[in-house]
């Protein structure tokens, strides 16, 4: 455990509950802390997918096993390889890095032209109340911009960035982005009537074994939907329904739409790739769309058998979460009481606590650092999709984990539409319950504004 | 915006339009290594033609920094002459993960990457940054294909 002491989680007996947040923000990393935790590859390069050191043989050789998996290049049908068959008919991209190709996270494009595979428009057909009834009826939950032979891509999926410049009250300036996300070639008619599009980007796999450990209790002990503190930031889980139609906590998602890693993955691997499996064993095409339908008869089913499936899972929760670097600087220091002063730490909760943790006993019960209530909050007008999920509304986000933050390379695709390119970009995007400490990073003087993002980069 | 008929080689953000003049030429044909032991040689701005092994046949100079999965994966070693330290991308015709490793053999980070399926000709392409002259070795890996057009050229020393 001792390995930890100074990383993401903290180890038992380390006294973090202080009572100041500032204080607990600036002291909990040693100033000779490192990334260090063996790393699977080239040194440096893929710190953020690095396993756990201490897996047991049997279950790194799974976590391996996933990760080929993971990285591996789908073909519609190869006779002699059925375990890489199955890709699409319809598809976003080849591979679950394809997406995840940033270090585990999407990059988007800062051209004005076709997205990357790593940006996914997601579909939804709701009702005259606002309530979600399904996908579009011709072309399902999201818009696939590839097919195999002889299938028709659905549709071409591009964005215009709008630049919307602004000014700081000391004079500074800064500029930030709109996606506009245009469809065109829709090769199966118009989208419906009542359908509702909202474009996510591949969100970072870092921590969610964790994440998925943090008991419910502790999510849901967090709610303030009433606002009973009278902060302005409310927070509320998202109760989802399962494929076995259990109530569950919703975690993983944008919208914490997913309760646990099998089922994000499973869902994805499905809708995104096109590869059935135990938990969605149907072709990923609706009933009109016939050259899909037919062209999904040859491989073995499910195409991603369930223990390829449960290895992807297993390389996922088995990815470590890299150590903080140190604050380093006095402004980084500085920055992490800015941190809490100006509210980034009522949704960007610093520490949690995780239960068990499934064939990882030595992260059982431990203390981390996710930045993050994985709770709904209302974001804003300007942040909206408009798309509800479950009892998330269109103006509705979960908070996003901040850790590792700092460690991926610059130009950020941060936010669910990847409009960010920094986290400044990303603070200033911030409405509704975030509105006011969007209004007080704002406030600040250009060195505290440095200060906070010095210590944002330390994450 | 792109138009209706656009060329979707047009939309990598970098400009590939040498890489995509290089891979349209006749390339030499080269059966790639198996084994670090007699790699074929090679030199940069000129396209290859590379055949491919079933890739549970390798023995690597280095595991792929991106492992994929044996069953239908090709994958191959080509030494490339490199006579002057600078950027150079490395441009291919399949979908492939492609290590490239210094005369130490040692893995050097690639500084960029691009992919676009609908492009046929070039299909990927990698960015390097090399500090030193000498023999390097790309491990081309994962690919299913077994034979992939590639080449890799310097670049300019400017940022594009």
């Amino acid at each position: 455990v001792a390995v930890l002491a100074s990383a993401f989680v903290l180890a038992d007996g380390v006294d973090q509950a202080a009572a100041d947040p500032v204080l607990s923000l600036a002291a909990e990393v040693p100033a000779d802390s490192r990334v260090t935790l063996p790393v699977e590859g080239v040194p440096g390069r893929r710190v953020l997918l690095q396993f756990w050191p201490f897996l047991d043989p049997a279950r790194a050789g799974r976590a391996r096993t996933g990760l080929a998996l993971f990285n591996t290049d789908f073909e519609p049908y190869l006779p002699q390889a059925p375990r890489r068959s199955g890709l699409g008919p319809l598809y976003n991209s080849r591979s679950c890095e394809g997406c995840h190709n940033n270090l585990g996270r999407g990059r988007m494009s800062d051209r004005s032209d076709r997205v990357p595979p790593a940006l996914v428009v997601q579909l939804s057909s709701v009702d005259a109340t606002g309530r979600v009834i399904g996908g579009d009826p011709t072309y399902g939950v999201n818009l696939n911009p590839a097919g195999v032979a002889g299938v028709p891509a659905e549709a071409v999926v591009e964005v215009a960035w709008v630049m919307l410049p602004g000014t700081y009250p000391d004079g500074e300036r800064y500029e930030l982005r709109r996606p506009d996300i245009r469809f065109r070639e829709l090769a199966y008619g118009p989208l419906g009537r009542q359908t509702v599009t909202s474009a996510r980007l591949a969100p970072p796999i870092i921590g969610v074994g964790l994440l998925e450990a943090i008991p419910e209790a502790v999510i849901v002990g967090a709610a303030d939907p009433s606002d009973r503190d009278g902060d302005g930031v409310l927070g509320w889980p998202n109760w989802v329904t399962d494929a076995a139609g259990r109530r569950r906590l919703g975690r993983f998602g944008w919208k914490a739409n997913q309760p646990d890693v099998l089922a994000q993955t499973a869902a994805a691997a499905h809708a995104e790739m096109g590869l059935t499996n135990g938990l969605h064993p149907e072709p990923n095409c609706t009933t009109t769309q016939r050259e899909c339908l037919a062209a999904a008869t040859r491989t073995r089913q499910p195409e991603l058998v369930d223990a390829d499936l449960e290895a992807i899972v297993e390389f996922q929760q088995s990815v470590a979460v890299p150590r903080r670097r140190p604050l380093g600087t006095a402004g980084a220091a500085q920055g992490a009481g800015l941190f809490a002063q100006i509210g980034c730490a009522a949704c960007h909760r610093p520490e949690l606590a995780v239960g068990d943790v499934p064939g990882l006993p030595l992260l059982s019960g431990a203390r981390i650092q996710p930045f993050s209530d994985l709770l709904l909050h209302d974001m804003g007008e300007d942040l909206a999709d408009g798309r509800p999920d479950h009892e998330a509304s269109g103006r509705d986000w979960r908070t996003p984990p901040l850790w590792g933050l700092g460690l991926w390379p610059a130009g950020g695709s941060l936010l669910h539409d990847g409009r960010a390119r920094s986290a400044e970009e990303a603070i200033l995007w911030h409405g509704g319950e975030g509105a006011a400490a969007r209004r007080a990073f704002v406030g600040l003087t250009r060195d505290q504004r440095a200060a906070l993002l010095a210590f944002l980069d330390t994450l | 915006m792109a138009g209706a008929a656009v060329d979707p080689c047009l939309s990598y953000d970098q400009d590939v339009r040498e890489d995509l003049r290089l891979l349209a030429l006749d390339p030499v044909s080269v059966v790639a290594a198996r084994t670090p032991s007699a790699v074929p040689r090679h030199r940069t701005g000129s396209p290859v033609t590379l055949t491919l092994a079933p890739q549970s046949s390798m023995q690597w100079l280095q595991a792929p920094e991106r492992p994929m999965i044996d069953d239908g994966s090709y994958a191959g070693l080509l030494a490339l002459d490199v006579t002057a330290p600078g950027r150079y991308r490395v441009s291919m015709s399949a979908h492939a993960w492609v290590d490239l490793l210094d005369a130490a053999g040692n893995a050097i980070v690639s500084t960029d990457f691009a992919g676009r399926s609908e492009c046929k000709p070039l299909t990927k392409l990698v960015e390097f940054t090399l500090e030193q002259p000498g023999v390097h070795t790309l491990q081309v890996s994962g690919s299913t294909e077994p034979q992939v057009r590639v080449v890799m050229r310097p670049l300019p020393a400017v940022a594009r």
